[in-house]
């Protein structure tokens, strides 16, 4: 069972109550190949993972799995400081098993002994995991929109 | 299983998932179900396997959830 370290950038506006919060999250995944598709495991943030027949469908609901958790947080925070503090406590929960399969398959790229097609690959010190969440609520410009990325660790 | 392996552990319904509370570790995307609220809903077992690792409880679940091994 092949597993890769995997480098995600995320950034979406989520509304909340009375703000609307611009998220923008680097975290880290272990995608593997297992019952008959693909599964894409949280190493940071550990507390999410999707999985699919094919590795777009795994990409996508591991998506949706994250923005779930944006969106339930969302709906229970009373306050913009309070949907934040959420937020940075989700992202710091590292999934421990997760992170030393990780960091055991990135030592396979390295050696050059795994390497992944699908996507491009990226060097993991220079896309370190990392959150910024702002209240742009009046104050949105277009400077917020951004492109996700995903990218094989190197 | 979390009866047996996170004794003590806490557990609220979301809009969209379940969090999951055990020994100071959250785990806050255990989906709901495709089809909304249920009593046992389907949950692929890849949510379940990486939920036991993230609260650290995954050699006792896999004793009790076969296909977790």
């Amino acid at each position: 069972m092949a597993s890769y370290p995997i480098l995600f950038s995320f950034r979406h506006l989520i509304a909340g109550n009375g703000f609307v919060a611009s998220v923008v999250m680097d975290g880290r995944a272990l995608l593997t190949q297992e019952d008959g598709g693909f599964w894409l495991f949280g190493v940071q943030p550990g507390g999410i993972a999707g999985g699919g027949s094919g590795l777009a469908e795994a990409l996508n609901e591991f998506k949706k799995g994250y923005l779930s958790v944006l969106f339930d947080i969302a709906t229970e925070s009373k306050s913009f400081d309070e949907y934040k503090a959420a937020l940075n406590q989700f992202f710091c929960e590292v999934n421990p098993a997760n992170e030393d399969a990780w960091k055991a398959a990135l030592q396979e790229v390295r050696q050059g002994k795994l390497a992944l097609s699908e996507f491009g690959s990226a060097k993991a010190e220079s896309w370190m995991p990392k959150i910024d969440v702002q209240n742009v609520g009046h104050h949105a410009t277009p400077t917020v929109n951004a492109f996700d990325s995903v990218a094989e660790a190197a | 299983m979390l009866d047996h392996c996170a004794p003590g552990h806490t557990r609220k319904q979301r809009t969209h998932n379940w969090l999951v509370i055990f020994g100071g570790r959250s785990y806050p995307s255990l989906p709901v179900g495709a089809h909304g609220r249920r009593h046992n809903p389907e949950i692929q077992v890849g949510h379940v396997k990486n939920m036991v690792r993230h609260l650290g409880i995954e050699e006792c679940a896999k004793s009790q959830i076969e296909r977790l091994r």
